[in-house]
């Protein structure tokens, strides 16, 4: 029996099967093929390549493809896994994924620890809670004094950093989480639920019909 | 709470609704439009839209200002149903807005209401 070819595996690269990704994720079938709703809007945006790009990316969250945020660029790299510059549709569904209700504590919390070790070294250092700090705070147009930001730091590493070594370390931030539950908020997007009812519009040319009926 | 009380995560996470949810908050179907017709003109215009072309809307009902379309055929995963409301700022300057709910047709086309 020869393969189905697939048109979505022709015009995106990197196109899983939505019932195989459905059955890794916390996601149904038909939440995966809305999701694949939002990302051929969001690939699209800029280059119609079947990837999201850093430029669309930030087109999809700020309105503003130039428009360059710490936060944002630390997201974007852990959604592109494979490290290729493009976030594929498996990338972005595993990736949102972890944001679901329903995702694994676990998973959020590792998520969290890798976005806030910006520079990937295995520990939360402080000048890079410093500088994440900073840049929302500029953004927000919330000043506060960076004697105050000292002191808040302090407090933080005190709480965190068992150790006293200067850093958050993977075991520290477990623990630290563990007693701070709210910090974990982050990682959850309520709405991950009813993504279906959030896109009314989509037109479903279900794969997954497609198949049933060649069968 | 005092601004130093919060450790610096909590203060991260404070920021509006995360970055991401803007993510999920695009690609809505939904329409808002205004139109200096009134509410009236408004109401034949959509009747008129849903009685031709390929979509057939045989049930429409109308409300106190809001129009609500099912087609009649099923699609693939059900029928298309439209919501339609009305808003009135001033008799001569309406606010439409169009919603399509759950329900997917199989062949979506767009259609505009030329107001």
């Amino acid at each position: 029996m020869g393969c189905l070819h697939s048109t979505a595996t022709k015009q995106f690269p990197g196109h899983e099967d939505p019932v195989a990704l459905a059955s890794q994720t916390a996601f149904s079938v038909s939440e995966v093929e809305a999701l694949f709703e939002l990302f051929k809007n969001i690939s699209s945006s800029v280059i119609d390549d079947g990837l999201i790009s850093k430029e669309e990316f930030q087109l999809a969250l700020f309105k503003n493809r130039k428009k360059e945020n710490l936060f944002a660029n630390r997201i974007f790299d852990l959604f592109d896994v494979k490290q290729k510059g493009v976030i594929d549709f498996g990338d972005f569904v595993r990736a949102l994924n972890v944001f679901h209700p329903n995702a694994p504590q676990e998973e959020k919390i590792d998520f969290s620890f890798r976005l806030y070790d910006m520079d990937g070294t295995g520990f939360i250092e402080r000048q890079e809670v410093k500088q994440m700090l900073i840049a929302l705070l500029g953004e927000s147009e919330m000043k506060l004094a960076d004697e105050t930001v000292e002191i808040i730091l302090d407090k933080t590493f005190l709480e965190a950093d068992l150790n006293q070594d200067g850093k958050i370390d993977k075991s520290e931030w477990h623990n630290f989480v563990d007693r701070n539950p709210s910090l974990l908020r982050i990682m959850t997007l309520s709405y991950l639920r009813d993504i279906t009812t959030a896109f009314p519009s989509f037109v479903l040319h279900s794969e997954v019909d497609e198949v049933a009926t060649q069968l | 709470m005092k601004p130093t009380s919060l450790n610096a995560f909590d203060i991260i996470s404070l920021f509006p609704d995360f970055v991401l949810s803007n993510l999920i908050k695009i690609c809505r179907s939904d329409a808002r439009f205004t139109t200096q017709n009134s509410a009236s003109t408004i109401i034949s215009r959509i009747e008129e839209v849903a009685s031709m072309g390929v979509l057939c809307f045989p049930q429409v009902k109308k409300k106190d200002g809001t129009v609500k379309m099912l087609g009649r055929k099923e699609g693939r995963k059900g029928k298309l149903a439209i919501h339609v409301e009305i808003f009135e700022i001033t008799p001569a300057f309406h606010v439409v807005e169009v919603k399509k709910n759950q329900e997917i047709l199989q062949n979506a086309g767009s259609f505009v209401i030329k107001a």
